[in-house]
């Protein structure tokens, strides 16, 4: 074999190598689902809940959140299982990662402060924080740059929600809702789609 | 590994067969079509390429349905990856400059 032949060899490697780095599982949808879910959620329990004056209401909103966000997810995640054509080692890595900070929302959301560990008030704050963790280390696994921003929005939120009396911690809560998961959802998705038809 | 002991894997050696390892290294698996795709290979030729990759025991290939449709998904397997690190040493003494004996005993 001469020294041309290997040269063509390491480019076919090459080009096909650089034909799968566009090929991740879609998630804008994913974010897009939990970030209208946690929003309808929050605003649920915090006017109608609240002026109720029944704080179990507010806990019903969010476990039935929690059920129909947990339930679309699990519907999707094998629709596109079934339709993928390639899956990625960052798909799966993704994939536990998105699980396993699932489980933490949960404890931290849901069943720490019902154990008393913490008070109500405090979940926006460290689910927030949490949020942001996750958009941070997805920034980083899969290079999208503007998730960068969208995890120190949902940073700084907390830290304003830490610093504002209680009755208007909601509302950097809302803002890092919209701004750092539902438009950077929507953003995702229109990337994903567009990269699908470039190819 | 110098040029002249250079053994090139004949069952990798093809363009299309290295055209899949190449993509199957670098993903989880990728199902038939996908590959048939980034290839450019046809329908006929990439089956029997796989089939020569499964029978060497480099790639494994499970065969499912989706709406009444069959999915072929291929996989590379550890033999697969050991075999295609190996290839791609060689690629590199292949292409690597020589370097003189007087040099080398230097140091």
């Amino acid at each position: 074999m001469n020294s041309h032949k290997a040269y063509e060899d390491v480019q076919l490697i090459k080009e096909m190598l650089s034909k799968t780095k566009r090929n991740v599982m879609e998630s804008g949808k994913y974010f897009a689902l939990w970030g209208y879910v946690i929003l309808t959620a929050a605003l649920c329990s915090d006017y109608i809940a609240n002026s109720l004056g029944k704080p179990w209401v507010s806990h019903a909103i969010w476990l039935g959140a929690i059920a129909i966000g947990s339930l679309f997810t699990f519907l999707f995640i094998s629709a596109d299982k079934k339709r993928t054509r390639v899956t990625t080692f960052f798909d799966r890595i993704g994939g536990y990662m998105g699980g396993g900070f699932g489980i933490a929302f949960l404890l931290a959301g849901v069943v720490y402060p019902a154990l008393g560990v913490y008070p109500y008030s405090t979940i926006p704050i460290i689910t927030g924080m949490i949020a942001g963790t996750f958009l941070f280390i997805t920034a980083c696994l899969y290079q999208w740059k503007f998730l960068f921003g969208a995890a120190f929005i949902w940073w700084a939120a907390t830290l304003a929600a830490a610093l504002l009396p209680f009755n208007l911690q909601a509302w950097p809560i809302f803002f890092a809702l919209i701004f750092g998961y539902i438009i950077p959802g929507h953003m995702l998705h229109y990337k994903e789609r567009k990269g699908q038809r470039d190819e | 590994m110098n040029k002249e002991s250079v053994h090139l894997d004949p069952l990798i050696h093809t363009p299309v067969r290295l055209a899949v390892l190449s993509l199957l290294m670098a993903v989880e698996e990728a199902d038939f079509m996908y590959l048939k795709e980034k290839t450019g290979a046809t329908e006929g030729n990439l089956s029997t390429h796989l089939a020569r990759l499964e029978e060497g025991g480099l790639i494994s290939i499970e065969k499912t349905f989706f709406k009444k449709r069959p999915k072929t998904v291929c996989s590379i397997t550890e033999e697969g990856k050991r075999r295609f690190h190996h290839y791609v040493s060689c690629l590199e003494a292949l292409l690597s400059p020589e370097i003189p004996e007087e040099n080398t005993s230097e140091g």
